[in-house]
């Protein structure tokens, strides 16, 4: 020991720096690891809020707030054996719905008109959080936040933050019980919320849920053999794509990190013969859209505009329109935007 | 059920009524939903009860708009028919009859109501669109007056401190003193354009965008009711 003191006795300053820096890699390396738990902690709570969202049925009314304005909804959702359904229905203002049945989807417009659209299928259901943190880590950390009651119910906040200025991050509330969904908020940089969802009222046996699997089963056997069925292939047949022939044409040449292209369409708008086409990227949380059509002088999309958390920036390149939107800041729609480029450089 | 089942074979005419309140009320079965608007779109008769049942609806909220107009339902019709019904799928594309003289920037010019009228049916057209722009830089370089619509935001931004962003070399709102290459006044100067030519056609493209990005974006369910709420919870008359 004493050999030992004398030996690094020319380092005596050193050695307790070093001491100290090792003592603070280990105390780091617990700190990181302990994120790391708490990241996974809250990513699981992500998880079977996945599943809970898909599986549960449960009926119940949320507020919706964003750009100062309020309106409540009230939301129904049912699953069994034919699968998912959900009804969801303004109770403010002119009435207006949404009816999800699978993968068709029908909005309805009133002191209007019937709006009536049907999708295809989907490649995948929306959204469901994977299992693993994996990609999504590199973008976002996840972590919980503690409790609170929303709708008079028990849940776990968490908090989903981006790491970088390119994505919005959400504050959670999560049932604590089912992992239902119960209260998000979209917020910027500043943690200021853009957009909220909260339910006021949940309730997670619906009454309906056994009624309603029976009134099903009586109104699957109406429809069948009814004429109600070819109308609704009638539709589907009207449905118009284009296919993409123009593959190459357009390219973005620049992406915040993470997003990957997952749709790309080409197909008219309405009232209108010129085809538009369109790019979906989406990080795994997020998604931006980019949109390219011939350009109209009458109606010249330029700068940026902004509705709740969506932001949208417009410009035109080699005659065409391109606009980009997605619910991620301002700065990454205008970035993707004068990235867009036309293969004869512009 | 059962007197549901015989109701339905022998009046079947006050059940398409109770099918239609009960859709508006959200209390039709999932699987009977899609047949009997199926059967709504072809039958006038029952189209019409639809519009009644609104119409009421909307009396009895004491949520008219000023002007009416009646036989929209037929009117749609008689549109789709003569244009080609476009893919543009979980949202209407229906167009109304309804003169569309929504402002882009309500909120400057304070026409909220007017917009419930106004606007065309296509589903997310009823909220104005803003144009936005760097707060901060809006604060240097604006004169207020040109910033009506995020007025209140600039209030909130002038009293917090600018956030150190992540990569040290990307411009966020929040860190003005980072704008060399002048970008958030390009955006103001976007802003501008955006308020010299709204009008119609500009809040009607990007709402059909917007449906179409709700659609194909597949949100991922953190954003949970967020995108069906973005379609349903949008209120024209706000």
């Amino acid at each position: 020991m004493q050999s030992n003191r004398i030996t690094f006795s020319s380092c005596s300053a050193v050695a307790p720096a070093k001491t100290a820096i090792l003592s603070l890699l280990a105390l780091l390396s617990v700190l990181s690891s302990l994120a790391q738990a708490d990241d996974s902690a809250a990513y699981e709570w992500l998880g079977k809020m996945s599943r809970a969202a898909h599986e549960l049925n449960y009926e119940g009314t949320f507020v919706y707030l964003h750009d100062k304005q309020l309106g409540s909804v009230r939301i129904t959702h049912t699953v069994d054996a034919r699968g998912e359904r959900e009804h969801l229905v303004a109770l403010n203002g002119a009435g207006r719905e949404v009816i999800r049945d699978g993968s068709n989807v029908t909005c309805i417009l009133p002191g209007s008109s019937a709006a009536i659209a049907r999708t295809h299928s989907r490649k995948s259901f929306p959204g469901a959080v994977s299992d693993s943190i994996g990609e999504l880590g590199k973008y976002y950390s996840f972590s919980l936040a503690g409790q609170e009651r929303v709708a008079g119910r028990p849940s776990q906040r968490i908090i989903v933050r981006p790491k970088d200025s390119y994505r919005y991050g959400y504050h959670l509330s999560l049932d604590q019980e089912t992992a239902l969904l119960l209260k998000a908020d979209m917020v910027n940089e500043r943690q200021t919320p853009l957009e909220q969802v909260m339910f006021t009222t949940i309730n997670l046996n619906p009454r309906s849920a056994a009624a309603q699997s029976g009134a099903d089963d009586e109104a699957q056997q109406d429809a069948e053999g009814s004429e109600n069925k070819p109308a609704m292939t009638t539709i589907q047949e009207r449905e118009i794509s284009i296919p993409i022939t123009t593959d190459k044409e357009w390219k973005v040449n620049w992406l915040p990190e993470g997003f990957q292209i997952v749709e790309h369409n080409k197909y008219l708008m309405p009232r209108s013969n010129a085809p538009v086409e369109h790019m979906v990227f989406s990080d795994g949380l997020a998604s931006v859209s980019v949109f390219i059509e011939k350009f109209d002088p009458g109606v010249k999309l330029e700068g940026a505009s902004r509705k709740g958390a969506v932001n949208a920036y417009g410009t035109v390149i080699h005659e065409h329109q391109v606009t980009v939107m997605g619910e991620v800041p301002q700065n990454a729609v205008k970035l993707i935007g004068q990235a867009v480029r036309h293969e004869d450089g512009r | 059920m059962i007197t549901k089942t015989d109701e339905y074979c022998s009046i079947p005419e006050t059940v398409s009524g109770h099918h239609v309140s009960a859709l508006m009320d959200g209390e039709l079965a999932g699987s009977e939903t899609g047949p009997f608007i199926s059967t709504l779109q072809q039958d006038s008769e029952l189209r019409k009860t639809w519009e009644r049942y609104h119409l009421i609806r909307e009396v009895l909220r004491d949520n008219l708009p000023q002007k009416l107009e009646h036989q929209v339902g037929a009117n749609v019709i008689a549109a789709l028919a003569s244009e080609p019904l476009h893919f543009m799928p979980r949202a209407a594309r229906l167009q109304s009859k309804f003169k569309t003289l929504a402002p882009a920037l309500k909120q400057v010019s304070g026409l909220a109501i007017a917009a419930s009228v106004t606007a065309v049916a296509i589903l997310s057209v009823q909220t104005a669109w803003q144009p936005t722009v760097n707060n901060a830089q809006v604060a240097l370089n604006q004169p207020a007056a040109q910033i009506q619509p995020v007025i209140d935001e600039l209030a909130q931004a002038a009293v917090r401190p600018p956030i150190a962003n992540v990569n040290g070399n990307v411009l966020i709102p929040s860190a003005p003193m980072q704008d060399p290459m002048g970008e958030y006044a390009q955006a103001a100067a976007g802003f501008q354009l955006n308020l010299a030519e709204p009008g119609p056609a500009f809040e009607t493209k990007l709402n059909h965008y917007l449906t179409n990005h709700n659609e194909y974006a597949l949100p991922a369910d953190v954003q949970g009711m967020l995108p069906y709420a973005r379609i349903v919870g949008y209120d024209p008359a706000e």
